[in-house]
C-alpha cells in the first residue's frame, strides 16, 4: 500500500477548506476580539473542571457567542460559495479591500482601482471574492499610456464580457487623458463571464521609475478597448 | 504568573487558531457552527491552561478538546432536529454544493456519510488534518496499536464501500481483500 492508494486520498477532497487558507486569520479583527474575550474570563473555573471531555459546558459562555459571531462574518468569507471546488471562487455580489473596491451594477461588477501600487494579488483575491477569474496588472507608463490597456488575454474558454477605463475620481468630471492623476481606474466584467481575464495597463509611474512601455512594433499603438477579448469598448 | 499564563494562552492561540478552525469548518455544517466551535475549544484551553502541553502537542490536546465540543454541540443539535426539520428543510439549498461538485464529490460524501462515526472520524483525522498514528492516538485518547487497527479497518470498509459506489481506490486489490 502506498499514499496514492490509500482511500482516504478520496476523502481529503471533500474538505471544505484547507488549512493553508486559514492561515493569518489568527491576526485578523475577529480572532482577536475572541482572544480578548477569552482571557477577560477568570483565570479559574469556580471548581476544577472534571477531565471527562463529555462533562464540558454544552453552551459556551454568551460573551464567547459574540465573539464567535464576529468569526463567522470572518469564516464565511472562507467558505461562502461552491467550496469544494478546487478553485474555491467565491459567490459575493460586493468586495473591498485596500486596493480595490467591486461592487455588482446590475449585469456588471464594477472595480475601481483603489491602490494602483498594491501587489495584484489583491486585486486577484478581489475578483475571485466575486467568482470571476481575472487578473490586472498594473505596469509603470508614460504619462499618454496611463489607463491604456496594454495587453489583453486569458486562457480562451468560456464567455468573458470585460472592459476597463479611467473615470473621473471625482465628482467633477475631468479628461482623463489630460489628467490621469484625478482618474480612477476601472475594470467592468459581466456577471455572466465565465472565462478568464488577464489585463496589463498603465499606471502612472512613480519619480525616477523605469516605464514598461510597449514596444510597438506594428506602428499602431495599443490603445484603450484594443484587446481581443469580445469587450464592451469603452 | 497571570501575565505568564495569558502570554502562553496566546502563544497557543496564534500557533493553533488556523488549524482548529480548520477542523471546525470541515465539520460543522454552517460557518456560525465552526465559530462557536472554535470559540468554545479555546475557552476550555483557557480555563484548563495546566492540562495544555507544550509545543505541538497543544494543537493535538485542542484537537481532542474540539471534538469533545464538536460531539456535545452534535448532540444538542439532534435533539433540536426533530423541531427544526421543516425549517432546514427550506432552506436546505442555501447551504448545498451545486449540481457541477455533487456530481464530482457528492458520491465520496455519500459513502464517507453512511460510514459508522469512528471510521469516518479516524479518516477525517488522516485526511484533513494529516495526522500520524501517535498524534491521532492522543488527540482520541487510546492506544498508538488500537489507532492503527481502527484505521486500517476504516479503509478497507471505505474502499469497498467506494468500490460499491463505482469509485476505484486501488486499496483493496493490494491490500489482499476482495470485493464483497
Amino acid at each position: 500500500m502506498n499514499d496514492s492508494t490509500r482511500p482516504e486520498r478520496q476523502v481529503a477532497g471533500l474538505a471544505r477548506v484547507r488549512d493553508e487558507e486559514l492561515a493569518g486569520l489568527e491576526s485578523g479583527a475577529a480572532a482577536r476580539a475572541l482572544l480578548a474575550s477569552i482571557v477577560a474570563e477568570p483565570d479559574r473555573p469556580a471548581r476544577p473542571a472534571p477531565i471527562p471531555a463529555h462533562r464540558w459546558p454544552a453552551r459556551p459562555a454568551r460573551r464567547l457567542v459574540l465573539a464567535a459571531a464576529a468569526l463567522v462574518v470572518m469564516t464565511v468569507a472562507v467558505v461562502a460559495g461552491p467550496s469544494l471546488l478546487p478553485d474555491r471562487m467565491g459567490n459575493a455580489t460586493s468586495y473591498a479591500n485596500s486596493a480595490i473596491e467591486i461592487r455588482q451594477e446590475g449585469d456588471w461588477f464594477v472595480a475601481r482601482i483603489k491602490d494602483p501600487l498594491a501587489d495584484r494579488s489583491r486585486y486577484v483575491e478581489a475578483f475571485r471574492a466575486v467568482g470571476k477569474d481575472v487578473e490586472i496588472e498594473l505596469v509603470p507608463v508614460s504619462p499618454r499610456l496611463v489607463g491604456v490597456r496594454i495587453q489583453a488575454g486569458g486562457n480562451g474558454s468560456g464567455q468573458v464580457r470585460a472592459s476597463s477605463e479611467l473615470v473621473s475620481s471625482g465628482p467633477t468630471p475631468v479628461d482623463c487623458a489630460v489628467t490621469p492623476a484625478n482618474c480612477t481606474l476601472v475594470i467592468r466584467i459581466s456577471t455572466d463571464t465565465t472565462g478568464t481575464v488577464r489585463y496589463r495597463v498603465g499606471r502612472a509611474a512613480l519619480p525616477g521609475e523605469p516605464t514598461q512601455d510597449p514596444v510597438v512594433s506594428s506602428g499602431v499603438p495599443a490603445l484603450p478597448g484594443g484587446g481581443g477579448d469580445g469587450g464592451t469598448g469603452n | 504568573m497571570d501575565d505568564e499564563r495569558t502570554a502562553r494562552f496566546e502563544a497557543i492561540y496564534a500557533a493553533t487558531f488556523s488549524r482548529i478552525l480548520g477542523f471546525a469548518l470541515r465539520r460543522c455544517d454552517g460557518p456560525e457552527d465552526a465559530a462557536d466551535v472554535v470559540a468554545e475549544t479555546f475557552a476550555i484551553a483557557w480555563r484548563r491552561m495546566d492540562a495544555v502541553p507544550p509545543g505541538d502537542q497543544a494543537r493535538l490536546w485542542l484537537y481532542g478538546v474540539a471534538r469533545n465540543v464538536l460531539a456535545n454541540h452534535r448532540r444538542q443539535v439532534a435533539r433540536r432536529h426533530d423541531l427544526s426539520a421543516a425549517l432546514a428543510a427550506e432552506v436546505a439549498h442555501l447551504y448545498q454544493p451545486s449540481a457541477e461538485e455533487s456530481a464530482e464529490l457528492g458520491t465520496v460524501g455519500e459513502v464517507l456519510r453512511g460510514l459508522p462515526d469512528d471510521d469516518r472520524e479516524i479518516l477525517s483525522l488522516v485526511a484533513w488534518e494529516g495526522l500520524e498514528h501517535g498524534e491521532i492516538a492522543k488527540v482520541l485518547g487510546c492506544s498508538r496499536n488500537a489507532v492503527r487497527i481502527r484505521l486500517h479497518r476504516a479503509r478497507r470498509r471505505l474502499a469497498r464501500e467506494l468500490a460499491t459506489a463505482g469509485v476505484q481506490t486501488g486499496w483493496l486489490a493490494m491490500s489482499g481483500r476482495g470485493t464483497r
